[in-house]
């Protein structure tokens, strides 16, 4: 009696556990990134590396970012802010995520070459992408980010 | 649990078949088991892979997307954003505006999702039913889309995607899954009741040999031993056998000797006092002649010597007869017989011709020792006339195979507790007479002659009171007399 019990309750119990059932909601991880007004760069307060949102319209990628900053301080940014990059002899911008996910910066003088910078300057550079870097979703850490072949870390947290 | 066993057909009741089944039940349970923690184990993993790359798509997908998507999204740009994500079931929401519908409405999300992400802030899966209506289970996924403020974590921008996914290719990579794992579990029982009858073999070979043995010992092979092998129960229960055998052996061997020795010692005895009785039986015959020329009471005296010497005569005659039997010495001597005619002639030799009612037909022929005959006959009418009451009847009924020869008296007939004994050897039924007239060897020598014949005699009391023996002798085949010279006697 008590055999055939346990084999009913067994069978049932198996039974019950067939096909893909429904289940409660969830919880799957982090969900994606990416949306913003726009890229967040990064001036100078003083010497300290200070945040701002260049309202674009959208996030844009990595050298959009850098773009936006070498084109320096608007009207529309609070007071006291600026900036320590050359704004003239600059050539070509790039910033591009490598596969080992970290991310090289480029930046030329006219003939191509890379443009010397002050360490304000790379600060700058610096802060700005580890912000876009993170604003996507990437991971941010000791040698993500490359200006000139050169590592550099953002004194601030970004 | 017994009465179980009874409410089984009579070939499930074997030790064999409780094997095979208890087997078959334990491997089908395993079986089951496994298949069934096989079958969970593989659909939790199917499932999960098929969820973890509907989300991971969906979430790189949206990864790529994000940084082109104009913020704050305007409706086209939200209708724009659902178009462009791979399956075509996506739902893009910001805030209270919602991307144009494709097939299905915002509503159709179970509405506990969308609570569940709007308020966690993290992505969320839910398996439901289908919004198409159908019965298949879809996976809904919704995700918050996140935006990240300098210095902070990310906070949920307020844009939420929501799509879905049918599972019916995991569904069926499950049930095919739990398909081939029920198949190959079934491979266990075959297997399984092989194992079984194997056990079954180990388990009842012994059994079957115990049997044996057993039988042997019970038909008289003292000699019957077991081979011990191993040393488990089954080896402990044959040694116990081979003990009790040779204890058996021993005490029946020993109990034999005994009783052959008694008996060559009552034949020897008896031998040993013929010569002597002979001559005494010589000196009381003369001392009978001459007695009339003795005083009175030498004349008693006389008389009562010769009578109490021709009964121990009798005597050492009756014990030398029976210790033939014993020594398995008596043989039959079987010839031609007209049994009525030799019951007759016994009865006109003890002068009982005119004493006894016969009823005697004639010419029943039979092959069968005459002078044994003649020995049970006289022991009968003998004892009829002695002990019981006139008239006596002897009567004589034959068949094909048997011939039956009843002597009947009138008397009180024998009391219910003597009837078993009758035929035991010095067995006096009337205490009273224990000076009788007779060796109490008459009956058991008649008892003996008839077993030499494959017969009997039995002892019974008549309807009206009589006491009645009947002997009952088979009509011997030509092929027993050989048998009984070869066996010497069917003992």
């Amino acid at each position: 009696m008590v055999k055939r019990l346990t084999a009913v309750l067994a069978a049932l119990a198996l039974l019950a556990g067939c096909g893909v059932r429904p289940t409660p909601p969830v919880g799957g991880g982090d969900g994606p990134r990416g949306v913003a007004e726009g890229p967040t760069l990064y001036f100078l307060q003083g010497n300290r590396p200070t945040p701002v949102v260049r309202k674009i319209g959208k996030l844009g990628d990595y050298t959009t970012a850098l773009r936006e900053l070498f084109n320096g301080i608007t009207e529309d940014d609070p007071a006291g802010l600026s900036s320590a990059l050359p704004t003239s002899g600059v050539g070509e911008l790039s910033a591009s995520v490598t596969e080992r996910n970290s991310v090289e910066v480029e930046v030329n003088g006219i003939g191509g070459s890379p443009l010397p910078m002050n360490s304000w300057a790379v600060n700058q550079i610096v802060c700005t992408i580890a912000a876009r870097h993170l604003a996507s979703g990437g991971i941010y850490g000791v040698g993500s980010v490359l200006v000139n072949g050169t590592s550099a870390r953002c004194p601030v947290s970004v | 649990m017994s009465r179980l066993l009874d409410s089984l057909p009579v070939w499930a009741r074997g030790l064999r078949a409780r094997l095979v089944f208890a087997f078959l039940a334990i491997a089908a349970l395993g079986a089951a088991a496994a298949a069934g923690a096989s079958y969970v184990s593989a659909r939790t993993t199917v499932l999960k892979y098929a969820q973890d790359q509907v989300m991971d798509s969906a979430k790189n997908a949206v990864n790529q997307l994000a940084p082109e998507i104009s913020f704050p999204p305007t409706q086209a740009t939200l209708d724009q954003i659902a178009s462009r994500l791979p399956g075509g079931t996506s739902i893009v929401t910001y805030r209270s505006m919602t991307s144009r519908p494709l097939g299905y409405r915002v509503q159709d999300i179970p509405a506990e999702l969308r609570a569940a992400v709007r308020d966690r802030g993290v992505l969320m899966f839910q398996r439901g039913q289908s919004p198409g209506g159908g019965s298949s289970t879809v996976l809904f996924v919704g995700m918050p889309v996140m935006t990240k403020k300098a210095g902070e974590e990310p906070t949920p921008s307020g844009m939420e995607i929501y799509l879905f996914r049918d599972l019916a290719g995991p569904a069926q990579q499950i049930s095919a899954l739990a398909n081939s794992a029920w198949q190959t579990s079934l491979l266990a029982l075959p297997l399984a009741a092989l194992l079984a009858l194997l056990a079954a073999r180990g388990v009842l070979r012994p059994v079957r040999e115990l049997r044996g043995a057993t039988r042997r010992l019970a038909g008289g092979d003292l000699g019957a031993r077991l081979e011990v092998k191993g040393s488990d129960e089954l080896a402990d229960l044959a040694h116990t056998f081979n003990d009790t055998a040779a204890a058996l052996d021993r005490t029946v061997t020993g109990l034999q000797r005994m009783e052959a020795d008694a008996r060559r010692f009552v034949a020897d005895v008896s031998h040993e006092l013929r010569t002597p009785l002979a001559a005494m039986t010589a000196v009381t015959d003369v001392l009978d002649e001459e007695s009339a020329n003795l005083p009175e009471d030498a004349q008693i005296a006389a008389r009562l010597v010769g009578q109490e010497t021709r009964k121990l005569a009798r005597l050492v005659e009756d014990l030398i007869e029976i210790s033939r039997f014993d020594a398995g010495a008596a043989r039959l001597v079987l010839t031609e017989v007209d049994v009525a005619e030799a019951v007759r002639n016994t009865l006109r030799a003890r002068g009982w011709i005119d004493a006894v009612r016969t009823e005697l037909p004639e010419g029943v022929l039979t092959r069968l020792d005459a002078r044994r005959l003649d020995v049970i006959v006289a022991n009968l009418v003998g004892n009829a006339l002695r002990h019981g009451q006139p008239p006596v009847v002897a009567t004589l009924t034959a068949s094909p195979q048997w011939i039956e020869f009843s002597v009947t008296d009138h008397g009180p007939g024998l009391p219910e507790a003597v009837l078993p004994q009758v035929f035991a050897r010095f067995y006096k039924a009337d205490s009273a007479r224990s000076r009788s007239e007779g060796s109490g060897l008459g009956l058991a020598i008649a008892w003996e002659n008839a077993q030499l014949h494959y017969g009997t005699i039995e002892a019974a009391n008549a309807p009206h009171g009589g006491a009645r023996f009947t002997l009952r002798l088979p009509r011997l085949a030509r092929g027993i007399e050989a048998q009984a010279f070869e066996e010497g006697g069917p003992w």
